[in-house]
């Protein structure tokens, strides 16, 4: 079982009436309403949390990338695990992911998660990730090209670490006459790749083929099962090799609190409130403008939108909810674990507004007394 | 009545539909979802013979991978003219249809009699023009025209095919006009536009203001004609006005 710190590191004072005054708290939601001030303390906090983590023993810390938000403060994933690698001694820095669709130039990924994995000693987790559809109205770039820049982004990256230089490449969508990557990854032949999916079989399959592994937020435990079972049915039929449970993790809310689980809900509800009303706030052409997944894919989308404005927004549990004692916390876990034949949770300490002594008692408390009664050898199937 | 037959273009098939009787009209239709033959094709075919083909990457079509600008279908539209053998026909185009008309007349205006455009876009604008990308689809449509029921396309609530029929249009107009809603070029190519043009635009127009429709009817030196209560489909908000003014234009033209 591997355990990752994931954080979206959100900011904590979006306008309570976001939705009514600017429909988004993405791609258009002002800038004027972040305080620079608040958000050094913020990005000082959420570093120590994850700096925490690798204290504690997580085996990584997960950074991201999203862009022109006010749900989550990391532009540039490479900036934070630049900030993390001096701030822990042994987690890996995961990184999940580079939008490397969303690089006029890929190769400057190339270049910094090299520089990234060198300096870190080899504890680099190289995500690659399209973007979500707010992404590509942030960076100007047209969502009908999103999977063909992807997938060439992705082979582009991955020959500028294996290849020897100088080569050209010469794609659809991108064009170098030199491609000589300095330096080089110091994890041979490059740092572990991983993806995420929203289900889509193009993707599944390629990461199957790939055998990389799939690292799934916010995707409700059934849909879990759903993914990983054709993962692994494209693993053993496609490509002649059984799919591991290192290859799949997921995302799941983790609060632990003493006096059991209806004070702790009662303690996360506001944060997940927050999270779902607020920093949340994605209005449909946003998440999936026009061109950003074929059309049958969109339908699917539909229904999922309509699922959740029933259910009252995404779910940040798969599974069990590990919201309790310590003791609920980790037998579900493992049960979570089990359910679907995932190997990595990456649990997410902090949601929405929560203040940081909230999440650090939470995460003192899974220390002490989750950790150690953790089968961490155990390979769950 | 109309039939719809297909051709094999080198870019790919065509999807045309086809209806009336008199000279040609090649109809090139406008976004959304709104290239279905409707009242408008059925006026113009009392006095012409219709061909009103189905943009590559519409009507449901994934967004070819050969499509790469605007100037890709006029290629493809000049390919469609040899192929069906029309005489110099009066092109006839709305909003993004009137944009790839345009770029048709500019690569190959000897091929066409002359050109009217609804709502003509493509030109660069002082003020930009709305994003119809990041808009909820209801919206989209009521920027367009006043005719079309919105509530129809919402997805939460409306039609799921039809929403996505909506949405699947606004991908391939994503591809030609995503990064930019006009062409840095046109201003100086549109003298290459050598044919009677006629430009008509509605006076309740959402999606672009009468000074921009204005300044492109100056630049393809183009006479202007405004239709009352209209949005910017004027087609399809009044179709038989539309269909009358077609008709005169075609009237002035020499033979």
């Amino acid at each position: 079982m591997e355990l990752y710190a994931f954080h979206l590191m959100p900011y904590p004072n979006i306008d309570p009436e976001v939705r009514e005054k600017y429909s988004s708290a993405w791609v258009v939601y002002p800038n004027s309403e972040y305080d620079p001030e608040l958000g050094q303390h913020l990005y000082s906090e959420y570093l120590d949390q994850l700096a925490f983590a690798d204290q504690i023993g997580f085996d990584a810390v997960v950074v991201n990338e999203h862009h022109q938000n006010a749900y989550g403060l990391m532009p540039s994933p490479n900036i934070m695990a630049s900030a993390l690698i001096s701030r822990t001694q042994n987690a890996k820095i995961a990184i999940l992911g580079n939008g490397i669709a969303l690089r006029d130039n890929p190769l400057r990924v190339a270049e910094e998660v090299a520089m990234l994995d060198v300096m870190s000693g080899g504890r680099v987790l190289s995500g690659f990730v399209r973007g979500i559809g707010a992404e590509y109205h942030s960076m100007g770039l047209d969502p009908t090209r999103s999977r063909s820049r992807f997938f060439e982004a992705h082979d582009l990256i991955i020959k500028a670490w294996t290849e020897p230089g100088p080569f050209e490449w010469d794609g659809d969508n991108f064009q170098f006459r030199y491609v000589n990557v300095w330096p080089r990854p110091l994890q041979q032949p490059h740092p572990p790749i991983f993806v995420p999916s929203q289900g889509s079989s193009e993707t599944l399959q390629w990461a199957a083929q790939h055998r990389y592994p799939l690292a799934c937020t916010f995707v409700p435990m059934e849909r879990l099962k759903q993914f990983y079972d054709r993962y692994r049915q494209y693993a053993s039929e496609d490509f002649g090799y059984e799919a591991g449970p290192e290859q799949f993790g997921f995302t799941s809310l983790v609060y632990v609190h003493p006096d059991g689980e209806e004070a702790a809900a009662a303690e996360m509800e506001p944060h997940i409130k927050y999270f779902k009303e607020r920093a949340f706030t994605l209005p449909l052409p946003t998440f999936f403008p026009p061109g950003y997944t074929a059309a049958e894919s969109y339908k699917t989308r539909i229904e999922i939108a309509r699922e959740l404005a029933n259910s009252g927004g995404p779910t940040l549990t798969a599974g069990e909810p590990l919201i309790g004692t310590p003791e609920q916390v980790g037998e579900r876990l493992e049960r979570n674990l089990a359910a679907c034949g995932a190997g990595t949770l990456m649990a997410q300490f902090q949601v929405g507004d929560m203040p940081h002594g909230k999440v650090m008692r939470s995460m003192e408390l899974f220390a002490n007394e989750v950790m150690p009664y953790l089968s961490r050898d155990k390979v769950i199937s | 009545m109309s039939e719809i037959f297909s051709v094999d273009l080198p870019s790919q098939s065509a999807r045309v539909q086809h209806g009336g009787e008199g000279p040609p009209l090649l109809l090139l239709h406008s976004e959304a979802n709104t290239s279905a033959w409707s009242e408008f094709h059925e006026c113009l075919a009392a006095d012409f013979e219709v061909f009103a083909p189905i943009h590559p990457g519409f009507g449901g079509e994934e967004t070819p991978d050969w499509l790469v600008d605007m100037s890709d279908l006029a290629f493809h539209y000049k390919d469609l003219l040899g192929s069906l053998e029309l005489d110099r026909p009066l092109v006839v185009g709305t909003s993004l249809g009137a944009w790839i008309a345009s770029d048709l007349a500019i690569h190959f205006s000897s091929l066409i009699k002359g050109m009217v455009l609804f709502g003509p876009i493509g030109l660069r604008s002082a003020e930009p023009l709305p994003d119809l990308f990041i808009m909820q689809l209801p919206e989209v449509l009521s920027y367009l025209a006043n005719s079309l029921d919105g509530g129809q396309v919402d997805p939460m609530t409306g039609d799921a095919e039809l929403a996505t029929a909506v949405w699947t249009d606004l991908a391939t107009q994503a591809r030609l006009m995503w990064k930019r809603n006009y062409d840095p070029r046109l201003r100086g190519r549109a003298h290459h536009a050598d044919c009677p043009v006629m430009v008509a635009a509605g006076d309740h127009d959402r999606l672009t203001p009468l000074s921009y429709t204005e300044a492109y009817a100056e630049l393809f030196d183009a006479s202007l004609t405004t239709i009352a209560g209209a949005g910017h489909l004027v087609p399809l908000d009044d179709p038989v006005a539309a269909a009358a003014l077609v008709n005169s234009f075609y009237l002035t033209l020499e033979k």
